[in-house]
């Protein structure tokens, strides 16, 4: 095990390979890479010397998932922006329309903004949904193939498909797949009190 | 606004949105302990929804996760 000072010795020395990680793997934060790793070591400085913290086994595992985990806050923090930059105004989460149909004749651009606004809402409101459900999912192993099942599913696999692939009769995708949708279903019907991502996430299914 | 904001991607369908949450902000990705646990031990059957994301969904994030290990362990 691996002492706070240690800890930022190995930062220092493996700061490249952090960052070559950290483009390689958010090309969106290309330009974003020196100031995450700035704002990751300022945060290891405030850590490390408190009386309750506990250097970990692996200094590089535990390195990269930091920069992952504060990639991934700043690529959701860059989303944030946009859709309220797109909204003009903070409290718009309450505000959205159930349902706007697009036009034959081609969006306006302000259709086209609010089009914008809404799937970024979705996307915000599934990613968290989506990782919540993984984790509850890695809770207990009967439920890893849940997890594969759908996310096969959300790649287009077919349950056919699906069945193949995993080596499991057509009926248990069916039930495993009834079993995800229905949870996600549950919590974003929890969080999207407008349901727009519901109605467009099950309206075709 | 900066240059990679600039890159947002465009989102016309809920596909686009789908894709974008799993491939961009790891929305499936596996924790990191199963993560690490797979890349030592590939062939564990337990891990086989993690072997998916890996290799046949190809995370974009996990992929680049073990480019960075083995060139670690190489180096």
């Amino acid at each position: 095990m691996t002492d706070g000072a240690e800890l930022l010795d190995v930062f220092m020395r493996c700061r490249p390979a952090l960052a070559r990680f950290a483009r390689t793997a958010f090309p969106r934060l290309v330009h974003d890479v020196d100031d995450l790793l700035q704002e990751i070591w300022l945060e290891l400085q405030t850590k490390v010397p408190a009386s309750d913290f506990q250097a970990p086994r692996n200094s590089e595992s535990w390195l990269r998932m930091l920069v992952r985990s504060r990639a991934i806050d700043r690529l959701r923090s860059m989303e944030r922006r946009v859709f309220f930059s797109l909204t003009m105004r903070k409290d718009a989460d309450s505000e959205m329309p159930e349902k706007i149909e697009p036009e034959d004749s081609g969006p306006s651009p302000a259709t086209h903004a609010i089009e914008q606004e809404r799937r970024r809402r979705q996307g915000l409101l599934l990613s968290d949904v989506l990782a919540e459900f993984c984790r509850w999912c890695e809770k207990r192993p009967q439920r890893l193939a849940i997890k594969e099942a759908y996310e096969r599913a959300l790649h287009g696999q077919s349950p056919a498909q699906i069945a193949e692939a995993m080596g499991v009769p057509p009926a248990s995708v069916h039930q495993w797949l009834h079993q995800a949708r229905e949870w996600v279903r549950q919590r974003v019907t929890e969080r999207d009190v407008e349901r727009s991502v519901f109605l467009t996430l099950y309206g075709g299914q | 606004m900066k240059e990679g904001e600039s890159k947002a991607p465009e989102l016309k369908t809920l596909g686009d949105v789908v894709r974008w949450v799993i491939a961009e902000l790891g929305a499936m990705c596996p924790s990191p302990e199963r993560l690490a646990a797979y890349f030592a031990n590939p062939d564990d059957v337990s891990l086989r929804d993690v072997r998916y994301h890996v290799e046949e969904a190809r995370c974009p994030i996990c992929q680049a996760e073990r480019e960075t290990m083995q060139r670690a362990t190489s180096d």
